[in-house]
């Protein structure tokens, strides 16, 4: 798996992804990793099929010791099924997730990890050297959902939103953003229900200083790109699924 | 295959409940068929004497097989958890294996062995209790075996107690004829349970060598 610091100062924010192991016909993700020297989280630190080649590529980093703390923006498989198989090697870190998907969570073979569920509100994680936000991101596309915003870093964690369908390798970053549209737009459309969480959420997100927005699939936006993109979400009607 | 050995000790497990239950239905009827028996060989008065105190037996031995029963089934459904819990020991297992060989040379790969070293341990522990389980569920049907062993004895004393209740004998003829049938299926199907058992226990003895 394929790790790229994009943030390297007094602490790292680190990315992995584009794994050439992965079986075929599994949605490629993005797992992001913030190490300062006393903490360290996992962000949506992926599913069960990744887990692997996430953890082979994590210890080049930190020793399992140092990772105190998991984060799962919602509760789907490709954002932490792997859970039961990070528990047994960190017993003594906490998992951060919306409160509403303890239950749900627990589902994928967790037994000991401790859960310190997130209010609808949001709240924070004191890492030490960097503070993180947990910003409401709620039915984007799940009915509870957050993403990560630090800002010393200006980084926002974006969980699906940002995220694209892409081909193999795919670059980290968007290079253009008129050809990444294709690539965002059913996703968005299909993924995300609510025109109304949407624009809430867009609204809020303009408030923040951002120099690279993180989505957890495809490529990473960065510069005026992250604004571009929050001019394409709020002109897009999401929720087609239904007539 | 490892995980083959969890889908037999699974398969085993539901097997051995669904054979169970076949066992509990004709310890139902047995148990309903002495009642019969009772109301017979009462209103055959004095002359099926001898016949009262072997009702009392056959329905003992019926709510024993029915106790016995609903023990077996939660040890054969505990047998299934522990089946299952030991399939994502492995899978961890085998998921820190491959991250110890794939991270040689990593700065932090050893950090990982503590967790590797105790999850192996837990395999070895899950094993042990597996086949604990096992033993202990075998010698639950063991005890089915025990308890309806005195049947066919029971059934011919049945046969001549039965003869001297003229006018009724027919029908205790029946009951002593049923009770045969009865516990020969009984036997059938816990030694068919027995027969799965012992082949998963042998399974586990092969993956411990």
């Amino acid at each position: 798996m394929k790790a790229t610091k994009i943030y390297d100062n007094n602490y790292q924010w680190i990315m992995f992804g584009r794994d050439p192991e992965k079986k075929e016909g599994i949605i490629d993700t993005n797992q992001y990793m913030i190490k300062t020297n006393s903490r360290t989280v996992i962000l949506d630190p992926g599913g069960i099929e990744i887990f692997a080649s996430m953890l082979t590529a994590v210890l080049h980093y930190v020793s399992v010791e140092e990772i105190t703390d998991l984060f799962a923006s919602h509760q789907d498989p490709d954002i932490i099924s792997s859970l039961g198989l990070w528990e047994e090697a960190l017993p003594h870190a906490k998992l951060h997730t919306p409160w509403i998907w303890e239950s749900f969570i627990r589902h994928f073979g967790s037994k000991n990890i401790t859960f310190a569920p997130i209010a609808d509100e949001g709240g924070s994680l004191d890492l030490g050297d960097a503070q993180l936000q947990f910003i409401p991101a709620h039915y984007l596309h799940a009915s509870g959902n957050f993403h990560v915003y630090d800002e010393e870093a200006k980084i926002l964690m974006s969980g699906d939103v940002g995220a694209a369908l892409e081909a193999e390798g795919a670059p980290m970053f968007v290079e253009n953003f008129d050809d990444q549209i294709d690539k965002m737009k059913l996703f968005h459309q299909r993924w995300m229900p609510s025109n109304r969480a949407k624009n809430d959420w867009i609204a809020r997100v303009r408030q923040l200083d951002i120099d690279i927005m993180a989505p957890q699939h495809g490529r990473l936006f960065k510069g005026d790109d992250v604004k571009r993109f929050l001019d394409w979400f709020e002109a897009l009607d999401v929720g087609i699924a239904v007539p | 295959m490892p995980s083959n050995n969890t889908e037999n000790i699974l398969i085993t497990a539901a097997s051995v409940t669904a054979e169970l239950s076949k066992v509990k239905k004709i310890a139902k009827e047995m148990s309903i068929a002495v009642m019969n028996a009772k109301a017979i060989s009462h209103r055959a008065g004095d002359a099926a004497l001898g016949f009262r105190p072997i009702t009392d037996f056959i329905d003992e031995m019926a709510q024993d097989v029915m106790q016995l029963v609903l023990k077996i089934s939660k040890e054969a459904f505990q047998l299934s958890q522990m089946a299952v819990e030991r399939t994502h020991i492995m899978n961890t297992e085998e998921q820190y294996k491959r991250v110890l060989t794939n991270a040689e040379g990593a700065r932090f790969v050893d950090t990982l062995k503590p967790a590797a070293q105790k999850i192996h341990n837990q395999y070895v522990s899950y094993q042990e209790i597996l086949q604990k389980n096992i033993i202990r569920l075998t010698q639950l049907l063991e005890d089915i075996q025990t308890s309806t062993k005195g049947s066919q004895v029971l059934s011919t004393t049945s046969r001549v107690e039965a003869s001297y209740a003229r006018g009724f004998n027919a029908s205790l003829e029946v009951v002593a004829e049923n009770l045969e049938q009865a516990t020969d299926k009984i036997r059938a199907h816990v030694k068919s349970s027995r027969n799965k058992l012992d082949n998963v226990l042998e399974i586990l003895k092969r993956e411990n060598r």
